[in-house]
């Protein structure tokens, strides 16, 4: 049955590729083969397939009123409009998108992935990795998310959604979504939040099971000067507050690296440490036990003596 | 990968549209092959052959008919001139080519700006069949570069070895290794390898995230079989005492109003220790004893750094 189905498809496919002039219903149903049964089942099949190649990507051109054809419409597919258009590819381009598609693997963009690096490679262009550094690159995505969102993006749709907030509470939020970037291996997506009136980052993961996208596309307009990357900068990277730790000798591997400066000293050494939230660094500075000591700023030396204070209390 | 075999008519259509290019420019390819491009049974391929064999332009004598030969195993294609051209890349083809090229762009950068230019031009031109976004809405950086990567999978598949600094979170050492490794795998969205490490003379994992100054060895590695590292288990049991966004998150199960006492698993006291003060006073170790112990002596040992702090030396309570 349904390789019957995907023969008319192709069969109406080339037909109306290879046709320069616009070709009518009863013209097609008299010609393409696959055309059964009675004059109103042929019409729903022909309906039908239309939708079906609409749904593949492929734009059917319609010649609505031709006086020639008695009001009857005409159909054709453009080459212009069927075909790959990425045009003058060399071979190092090739290998380039070829690389873009296999970073992909099985995540969710995936099988997408797959099925343009088959067109790639079926243009007949020899890919040249020679030109290109021996590279392998890996996107994970795990956020049933990511799909939909990137959707609401290029579609301009509102979208509402639970989000986990510091708290630890779900609240809901209303959203028109503009960017989407990863940061520290999670994923955020970058939205002007109605109800707050300003942009803000939301973490993938820390959005709830349901995702409501608005039925309404281009609802809202993106900022010429919008940028992802320069907006996840400015929240989620830069440093707001200055520490100096003293950190013993060989030890604290993953504070050395995010400090601006180091003085060598005896048994510990005194780093110059930006950290962009509080909580964040305590918990990361009591990782690393007796092995740091932190000289300042005084808030977060009070926080870090009465937290160690707290956890000896609760191991007694 | 694999399909389900009865595929819809529609699915059918999609694959075969893409077939007959493929098959124009990949003469006398195996049918095996095909099928590993299309990630279909070689079953699928061999009906979707039959199928597009039946097509053609309307007429449909042989002069109009696709003409495809696979008998051999080989399979060649005729006649398909109205089906030469690849189709254009749908939303999401185009959006996978964007976010990969964008990342590409990150990592090549820095190396060398005339690849960073070529990939801008790659980016302007699949944005053609995506109008509505902009490579400024994604931006897509990683944590471990895809050359080291590269690296690597031409050490597993050259079995050669590799040497590298490792930082071991839990004992806090950065030390050097030379290893043979064996292969590399993913877990809760972080990369591990698993390699042969010749400084331990066993079996072990590395978090990719924490390798640095990486490069290839002339040690060749003796023929190594996948091996499962399992180190003995330790159960634990921890108590919840808030919950922030950092306990729901690290502990999903855990509820305001139940759960507060947790069973976990862990193959590495030390671990174990750290993490729980990590937490700032909001989980609380009950058990293993030792694993207590050490989380209440190591806070102390901390905080007498601070005895000469005024207020730090005061006795608790």
């Amino acid at each position: 049955m349904s390789s019957r189905k995907s023969e008319r498809l192709i069969n109406l496919t080339i037909a109306l590729l290879a046709t320069k002039r616009f070709l009518t219903k009863s013209e097609i149903l008299r010609t393409v083969e696959g055309y059964e049964g009675s004059s109103e089942a042929k019409d729903r099949m022909f309906e039908r397939d239309k939708d079906d190649l609409r749904s593949l990507g492929i734009s059917i051109e319609v010649a609505s009123v031709d006086p020639l054809f008695e009001d009857e419409p005409g159909y054709r597919i453009r080459h212009e409009n069927y075909s790959l258009n990425l045009k003058d590819l060399n071979g190092q381009d090739i290998a380039l998108l070829s690389l873009a598609a296999k970073a992909w693997q099985e995540a969710s963009l995936g099988s997408a992935a797959q099925s343009a690096l088959i067109k790639l490679n079926s243009l007949g262009i020899n890919s040249d990795y020679q030109s290109i550094p021996s590279l392998s690159p890996k996107i994970f995505v795990d956020s049933p998310h990511f799909l939909p969102l990137l959707d609401a993006i290029s579609e301009r749709n509102s979208i509402s959604f639970q989000y986990l907030t510091q708290s630890a509470q779900y609240e809901v939020r209303k959203v028109n979504p503009m960017g989407i970037g990863n940061r520290f291996g999670h994923w955020y997506l970058v939205g002007f939040d109605i109800e707050r009136d300003s942009l803000r980052t939301f973490r993938l993961d820390r959005i709830g099971t349901e995702l409501t996208v608005g039925k309404k596309s281009f609802v809202f307009e993106i900022p010429a000067d919008f940028s992802a990357s320069g907006y996840l900068d400015i929240s989620l990277e830069r440093p707001t507050d200055m520490a100096v730790i003293l950190i013993r000798k060989g030890k604290g591997h993953d504070l050395r690296v995010r400090a601006e400066s180091i003085t060598e000293g005896d048994d510990f050494d005194t780093c110059v440490i930006p950290y962009p939230y509080l909580q964040t660094f305590l918990n990361l500075l009591l990782w690393h036990g007796d092995d740091v000591i932190v000289e300042s700023p005084a808030h977060l030396k009070e926080s870090i003596i009465a937290t160690l204070r707290k956890l000896v209390l609760i191991h007694e | 990968m694999s399909k389900k075999l009865p595929t819809s008519g529609l699915e059918g259509a999609s694959r075969l549209l893409d077939l007959a290019p493929y098959l124009l420019t990949h003469q006398g390819i195996e049918i095996s092959e095909l099928a590993r491009e299309f990630a279909v049974p070689e079953k699928q391929i061999l009906a979707d052959l039959n199928t597009l064999w039946m097509c053609g332009l309307p007429g449909y004598t042989p002069l109009e008919l696709i003409d495809i030969s696979f008998d051999s195993g080989y399979v060649t294609i005729r006649n398909a001139e109205t089906l030469q051209d690849p189709r254009s890349l749908d939303k999401n083809e185009s959006l996978a080519l964007l976010l990969g090229l964008s990342y590409l762009h990150e990592q090549l950068s820095a190396e060398s700006a005339e690849l960073a230019n070529e990939i801008t031009s790659l980016i302007l031109k699949v944005r053609t069949s995506l109008a509505t976004v902009s490579p400024q809405q994604m931006d897509v950086v990683s944590v471990i570069s895809p050359s080291i990567r590269a690296l690597i999978e031409e050490a597993i598949a050259n079995r050669t070895s590799l040497i590298f600094n490792y930082h071991s979170k839990s004992k806090d050492s950065l030390d050097n290794r030379e290893v043979s490794p064996v292969e590399l795998y993913v877990e809760n969205g972080s990369e591990y390898l698993i390699a042969f490490c010749h400084t331990a003379n066993d079996y072990r994992n590395f978090k990719l995230a924490r390798i640095s100054e990486i490069s290839s060895s002339a040690r060749q590695s003796s023929s190594h079989s996948a091996v499962t590292v399992d180190p003995a288990r330790i159960s634990a049991q921890i108590e919840l005492l808030d919950f922030s966004r950092n306990v729901v998150e690290r502990f999903p199960l855990a509820t305001p109003t139940g759960n507060r006492i947790m069973d976990l698993d862990t193959f590495n006291v030390e671990w174990l220790v750290r993490e729980v003060l990590s937490f700032s006073g909001e989980i609380r170790l009950l058990s293993p004893i030792e694993g207590r112990r050490l989380a209440k002596e190591r806070a102390a040992r901390a905080l007498a750094q601070y005895s000469d702090t005024k207020g730090a030396g005061i006795p608790l309570l």
